[in-house]
C-alpha cells in the first residue's frame, strides 16, 4: 500500500480522505493557501505545507507547485479531491510524469470525459440515450436560429462546465441573447473557456446518478443510484439514496448502462454517470463526473463500501474485492448540505466568522465537516460548510432523523440553510418523494423564516438587552442546584457528558 | 420597561416587565411569560410559557444574532436616528452589495426608468455572477460603481428613486 499521500484540496473532502488515509494507516501531507492556516484539514494531517495565496488560482490550482510539495515530502500519491484539479487531464499526466500515482481514473478517461462534448460522442456510441441538442459549441451567429430549432424551454451550458457555472436555462426566445451573454461570460471566469452549447430542457427533470468504481484489471461494478433532485442554482442541496422515483426494473437498466459507459473508457477509481430523467422514467446521459462527488457518502451508507479507501486501493492496484453480485441495497440515506448562504435572498453565500459550532450526535448520524469555532467563511472557495448524512431503514425514518439530527445543529456567526432543511424534511411533498430539479421554485415558502420562531427569538434577545451581562447563569447562580444544572444543561446540548 | 428592537428594516416594539423568577413580556398586543438562561458559552435555554427552547446567540454592542431552529436572526438596539431614517424609506431603493464581489455589468443608466422587479446590475462573488434587481418602480437617479470595481460588503451600488417621491 502506499506510504504517503498528499491531499490536494481543502474542506471536509480533505479532511475525508485524510480519514480514510489514516484508517488504511497511510500517511497524509496537507496543503494549504494563506486563508486555510488554521483550517480543519491542516491540523489532521501529518504534515502541511503552504502553496500560496487565497484564490485558487494562485494556490489549489497551481498543480506544479503542489507536485513539488509532494516530490519534496516523498509522497508516492496524489488524491485530488473533487473541483480544483480533479478533472484536470493534464495534472494526472504530470503526477505520472513525475512518478507519483494519480489517484483517480487515467488522464485519458478525463479527458474523454471530462470534455461535455466528446462525453456525449461517446456515450452515444455506446448507445446511452441522449437529450436532444447540439453536438458541439454553438456560435453566438447561429445560436439563436439553432435554439428556435432545438425549441425552447432549453439550457445554455459552458462545455468545460460543472457544478452549475455557466449554465442558464432559457424559457422564451427573448431571454435567449441575454441569457447566452450572461453564461458565456460566467465560464469565461470560471473555466477560462467561454464556449457554450445547447440543449433541450426535459420538463420536472430529476437528477439521478450512478455511481461507479473500476479497477486496474478492467472490473467495473456499479453502487445504485442517488437522486439529487433538490437543487438551486442548479447544484444539488440535498441527496438520498435509493431514489423514491426509480423502480427496480430502471435501476437495473440505468445501472448497466453506466457500467457499460465506464468499461468504453477503461474506467478505473469512482467516477458518476449522471442522468436526468422525467416522471415517467425516461432517462438521459448528462454527463460523467471523473472523481469522488460531493455526495458519496449517501451510496457508502446503503452499500457499505467505502469509496475513498477503494479508490486508493485500486489506484495502487488492487483488484475490487466485490462483484456485482455481492453488493446490495440496504436501508435508506440521505445527505443535506450546510451551507453558507441565505436562502431567503436567493441562496447567496454569507461569508463571515462561524463563532460557536455545535454538531448532531446519536446513531445513524454522519457530519463530514471542516466546521470549528472561529471558522472562517471567505469570498474565495465554496460555501458549503459540512455535510450532514443519515441512515436509517427506510426513507420515512431517514427522513425523520434527519429532521433530528438537523434540529440539533447550531451554527452562530454566519447565515446558514440549515432553518430551510429543517422546514424542507417537514414538507409533504419532500416526503411523498414526488420530486424534481425545479422543487425549491415551487416551495418558496419553505425559503421564509415562520414567524413564530422570529418572535421566540425576539423574546430571547429582548431579555438580553434588559438583563445583559446579568443574565441568569447556570454555572454561577446559586438558585440552582448542581442537580438543575446537570439536568438544564445535559437536555440543552445533548451530548454525552458522563 | 419600553424596548425596541430592529431587524432587518424592521421595527418591533416590546414592553418587558421583571417579576420574581421571569420576565413578563408584551408583543404585538400578546403576553409572554419568559425565562433565558445562559447554558454553556454561547448556549441558552428560553421557556416561554412553559415550552423550552434552545438557542445559541452572541451579543457585540448593539448588535445581538440569535440562532434559533436552523435560522439565523440579526437583531441591533436602534438609535433615534435609525428609527428616523427608517420611516423615510418609502420610495427610495437603495442597492448595496449583498457581498464582497466584483460588478461585472450594469444593466441601466442614470435616469433609465425601471419597473418592480427588473435587473439593474450583475454582481460576481464566489465565481457566480447574480443580477440584483430593484423592488420599486421608478429611476435610477445614482450609480457608485462602474464595471470592473470590486466592492465591499453594503457598498453603496446604485438609487433608485419612485416617480412619486419626487412629486412629493
Amino acid at each position: 500500500m502506499y506510504k504517503k499521500v498528499l491531499i490536494a484540496n481543502r474542506g471536509e473532502i480533505a479532511v475525508r480522505i485524510i480519514r480514510a488515509c489514516k484508517e488504511l494507516g497511510i500517511k497524509t501531507v496537507a496543503v494549504f493557501s494563506d486563508a486555510d492556516k488554521n483550517s480543519l484539514h491542516v491540523n489532521l494531517a501529518d504534515e502541511a505545507y503552504n502553496i500560496g495565496k487565497p484564490l485558487p488560482s494562485e494556490s489549489y490550482l497551481i498543480g506544479d507547485r503542489i507536485l513539488d510539495v509532494a516530490k519534496k515530502a516523498k509522497c508516492d500519491a496524489v488524491h485530488p479531491g473533487y473541483g480544483f484539479l480533479s478533472e484536470n487531464a493534464e495534472f494526472a499526466e504530470n503526477c505520472i510524469k513525475k512518478k507519483i500515482d494519480f489517484i483517480g481514473p487515467s488522464a485519458e478517461s478525463i479527458r474523454l470525459m471530462g470534455d461535455k462534448i466528446t462525453s456525449r460522442e461517446i456515450a452515444k456510441a455506446a448507445k446511452v440515450p441522449l437529450v436532444p441538442g447540439t453536438d458541439g459549441e454553438v456560435k453566438d451567429s447561429e445560436a439563436l436560429d439553432i435554439a428556435k430549432k432545438i425549441g425552447f424551454p432549453l439550457m445554455i451550458k459552458a462545455t468545460a462546465g460543472g457544478g452549475g457555472k455557466g449554465m442558464r436555462l432559457v424559457h422564451k426566445e427573448s431571454e435567449f441573447e441575454n441569457s447566452l451573454q450572461m453564461a458565456k461570460s460566467e465560464a469565461r471566469s470560471a473555466f477560462n473557456n467561454d464556449a457554450v452549447f445547447i440543449e433541450r430542457f426535459v420538463q420536472e427533470p430529476r437528477h439521478i446518478e450512478i455511481q461507479v468504481l473500476g479497477d486496474k484489471k478492467g472490473n467495473v461494478v456499479h453502487l445504485f443510484e442517488r437522486e439529487c433532485s433538490i437543487q438551486r442554482r442548479h447544484q444539488k442541496v440535498v441527496e438520498e439514496a435509493p431514489s423514491p422515483g426509480v423502480s427496480e426494473k430502471t435501476r437495473k437498466k440505468m445501472g448497466e448502462i453506466a457500467v457499460n459507459l465506464a468499461k468504453k473508457v477503461s474506467y478505473y477509481g469512482a467516477g458518476t454517470v449522471e442522468f436526468i430523467m422525467d416522471q415517467k422514467e425516461n432517462f438521459y446521459f448528462l454527463e460523467m463526473n471523473t472523481r469522488v462527488q460531493v455526495e458519496h457518502p449517501i451510496t457508502e451508507m446503503i452499500t457499505g463500501i467505502d469509496i475513498v479507501k477503494e479508490m486508493i486501493k485500486v489506484s495502487y492496484g488492487s483488484p475490487l474485492s466485490f462483484k456485482q453480485s455481492d453488493i446490495s441495497i440496504k436501508g435508506h440515506a440521505i445527505e443535506c448540505r450546510i451551507c453558507a448562504e441565505d436562502p431567503d435572498n436567493n441562496f447567496l453565500p454569507t461569508p463571515g466568522t462561524v463563532v460557536y459550532v455545535k454538531s448532531p450526535q446519536g446513531p445513524g448520524v454522519r457530519d463530514d465537516s471542516s466546521l470549528f469555532n472561529g471558522y472562517e467563511v471567505t469570498t474565495f472557495y465554496d460555501p458549503m460548510l459540512s455535510k450532514l448524512i443519515v441512515w436509517s431503514e427506510d426513507r420515512e425514518n431517514a427522513i425523520r432523523r434527519m429532521s433530528r439530527a438537523l434540529s440539533e445543529y447550531i451554527v452562530l456567526g454566519v447565515k446558514t440553510n440549515l432553518g430551510f432543511l429543517v422546514r424542507l424534511m417537514d414538507d409533504k411533498d419532500f416526503n411523498s418523494g414526488k420530486l424534481d430539479t425545479g422543487f425549491i421554485e415551487k416551495h418558496k415558502k419553505l425559503l421564509k423564516i415562520p414567524s413564530a420562531n422570529q418572535d421566540v427569538a425576539s423574546i430571547a434577545s429582548i431579555i438580553m438587552v434588559h438583563a445583559g451581562t446579568g443574565i441568569k447563569n447556570l454555572e454561577r447562580d446559586p438558585r440552582f442546584t448542581p442537580w438543575k444544572y446537570i439536568a438544564r444543561r445535559a437536555s440543552v446540548s445533548r451530548n454525552s457528558m458522563f | 420597561m419600553k424596548y425596541s428592537l430592529k431587524i432587518g428594516k424592521k421595527i418591533i416594539s416590546f414592553i418587558l416587565i421583571e417579576e420574581e423568577d421571569f420576565y413578563k413580556i408584551e408583543l404585538d398586543e400578546k403576553e409572554y411569560k419568559a425565562e433565558l438562561i445562559k447554558i454553556d458559552s454561547n448556549l441558552y435555554s428560553l421557556i416561554i410559557d412553559g415550552l423550552t427552547y434552545t438557542l445559541a446567540l452572541s451579543k457585540e454592542g448593539k448588535k445581538i444574532e440569535l440562532f434559533f431552529k436552523g435560522d439565523l436572526f440579526a437583531f441591533e438596539i436602534p438609535s433615534q436616528r435609525d428609527k428616523g431614517a427608517l420611516e423615510n424609506l418609502s420610495g427610495i431603493d437603495k442597492i448595496s452589495a449583498p457581498m464582497p464581489g466584483r460588478v461585472v455589468k450594469l444593466l441601466k443608466k442614470i435616469g433609465e426608468e425601471v419597473l418592480d422587479g427588473d435587473g439593474v446590475i450583475v454582481v460576481e462573488a464566489m465565481k457566480m455572477e447574480s443580477e440584483l434587481k430593484t423592488n420599486i418602480d421608478g429611476k435610477i437617479t445614482e450609480i457608485n460603481v462602474k464595471e470592473g470595481d470590486t466592492v465591499d460588503l453594503g457598498a453603496p451600488l446604485l438609487t433608485i428613486e419612485s416617480q412619486d417621491k419626487k412629486e412629493e
